[in-house]
């Protein structure tokens, strides 16, 4: 084994590269004469250019935005509340309250109190899911979590 | 040497353009976001004790009945939790309830009638405290409460603005039996008082009324006519659906086209701009103008009934809620420093100080503010 590599060592030490003729390196400085001069020293700048422009933008950004200022970003039509459950009289929208306050002032305290009661004493509607155990159906997911 | 270093410049210009990713945060350190002191309060309204009829007959006597009473000790110990997150929301400096005013009629408010049952629990709470002689916790109650009554009032919508006053009117009534007790200094709690946050008042209210409600029944009107022709009379119809006790006048409920019903919403738009403009008016040129304007606008905008809530009885609401609060402060100097230090205090609503009635026990102040035709009072001490 260890002979074996020590007779590769050896071929691979006798293959050292040959020097270029002189035919070889008379056409490759013809090549270079004939490409014209690149001032290579400088390509580093443009790079260098577009990052200090796109820090000075990022800074005028940030310094024009309005300080404090809540961007207001109106919801999709998706996530708009529906006409219908805006006159729906159990939610505690602002149409019910309008309602109350046109009315007489009990009506707002009865409102108040028919809004605080909701949910806090509801049941449940149906029984928790939400950790339910493994069966032959998803046991597929064992192990994801 | 010479191409690592372009290749680095070209990678720092890219990495302009690439959104750095949020660096992973420490759980156990709290984020900006935290900040918000609706999050420690709809988890203090998460724990609020239902309401049964115990609790009800406790509410209707809030500030007569006993703190011995077994009913208000089980009700106080099972609000433990909601009243200790309450007072966490109060330490923070901002509170966002993450309303979305373009919900308009829709929007729902379902702080509101918590935070009036947890201001409600803590002015019981305010009473057990001095009851027990613990004023510390009573003091420290009363101004996380007034703070979130001012939380609760930061949205300059109607009906946010009456649940604020009714939250400081809890703090008020419960505190002022026990002012001579206290014996606070009035600078000092003058300087409390003002540097809580900053209330919407009603004048602020009509712009966002104008906006978000009217503004929305005119976009909604076009919005279902452009869906399917014709259904925009639900919409109407929804609009106009009562609790009994409103009347609605035939002109409002018999409009025969779209374009009558849109013009009936705009022609109300200005008029918000005339209810503000009353609304900036001195009390007497107030109570003298603004009944003839509601009068005529009853007569040429029978609509302004349906969507303008009475106006000048809010007025009169939030007045009485300055009024009073001003009136606690008077007590408290009166109390530091004798009836003569109310010379230096000047009712809001008058042109001298508070008037001084002493009693049995304590004492009484009086503005010169009306309400439902009686002066505005507090009675300070038991």
């Amino acid at each position: 084994m260890n002979d074996d590599f020590d007779a590769l060592e050896s071929e691979l030490a006798s293959l050292t590269p040959a020097a270029p003729s002189s035919q070889l390196r008379g056409r490759i400085a013809e090549q270079l004469a004939a490409i014209a001069p690149v001032d290579r020293k400088h390509t580093w700048r443009l790079p260098l250019a577009i990052t200090a422009a796109v820090a000075l933008a990022a800074s005028l950004l940030v310094m024009l935005l309005p300080q404090n200022s809540t961007t207001f970003v109106a919801p999709a039509q998706e996530f708009a509340t529906p006409p219908a459950q805006a006159f729906d009289p159990a939610l505690p929208s602002v149409w019910s309250y309008h309602r109350a306050l046109t009315g007489s002032s009990a009506a707002l305290d009865s409102l108040l109190n028919q809004h605080a009661a909701t949910r806090s004493s509801d049941e449940p509607l149906s029984p928790t899911t939400a950790f339910r155990s493994f069966t032959s159906a998803n046991q597929a997911a064992l192990g994801e979590l | 040497m010479r191409m690592k270093f372009h290749l680095t410049a070209w990678l720092l210009a890219l990495s302009a353009f690439v959104a750095a990713p949020v660096a992973a945060q420490p759980p156990d350190v709290p984020s900006p976001l935290a900040q918000n002191a609706a999050l420690q309060y709809w988890i203090a309204f998460s724990q609020l004790p239902a309401t049964d009829k115990e609790h009800e007959r406790i509410y209707n006597e809030l500030y007569t009945i006993s703190v011995k009473d077994p009913g208000v000790e089980r009700l106080l110990t099972s609000s433990h939790q909601s009243l200790l997150l309450m007072r966490r929301g109060s330490e923070l400096k901002q509170c966002d309830w993450g309303l979305d005013y373009n919900d308009g009629m829709g929007l729902l408010l379902p702080h509101l009638s918590k935070s009036r049952d947890l201001g409600r629990l803590a002015a019981l709470r305010i009473r057990q405290s001095f009851e027990q002689d613990n004023m510390a916790l009573a003091r420290d109650d009363s101004m996380a409460t007034m703070k979130l009554a001012r939380y609760v009032g930061r949205d300059p919508i109607m009906i946010c603005l009456l649940v604020r006053l009714a939250i400081e009117g809890f703090v008020i009534e419960a505190v002022a039996p026990y002012v001579p007790e206290i014996k606070a200094s009035y600078t000092q709690s003058k300087a409390a008082f003002d540097s809580l946050p900053p209330a919407a008042t009603l004048l602020d209210t009509i712009s966002t009324e104008k906006k978000y409600m009217a503004g929305w029944i005119i976009t909604h009107i076009k919005h279902e006519e452009a869906r399917q022709p014709g259904s925009w009379r639900n919409l109407w119809q929804n609009l106009l659906s009562g609790d009994g006790e409103t009347k609605i006048p035939d002109s409002v409920k018999n409009i025969a086209t779209i374009g009558e019903a849109l013009k009936m919403v705009e022609d109300l738009l200005p008029v918000y701009d005339q209810v503000a403009h009353y609304l900036s008016l001195p009390n007497e040129q107030f109570d003298k103008e603004y009944s003839a304007f509601k009068e005529k606008l009853k007569a040429t905008q029978p609509f302004a009934g349906v969507l303008l809530p009475s106006i000048d009885q809010i007025r009169a609401k939030e007045q009485r809620g300055q009024a009073k609060l001003e009136l606690l402060l008077a007590g408290i100097a009166v109390v530091e420093g004798g009836p003569e230090k109310l010379k230096e205090i000047k009712d809001p609503f008058g042109s001298g100080p508070f008037e001084y009635q002493a009693l049995n026990k304590g004492f009484e102040l009086k503005s010169k503010l009306m309400f439902d035709g009686k002066p505005v009072t507090l009675k300070i001490g038991r």
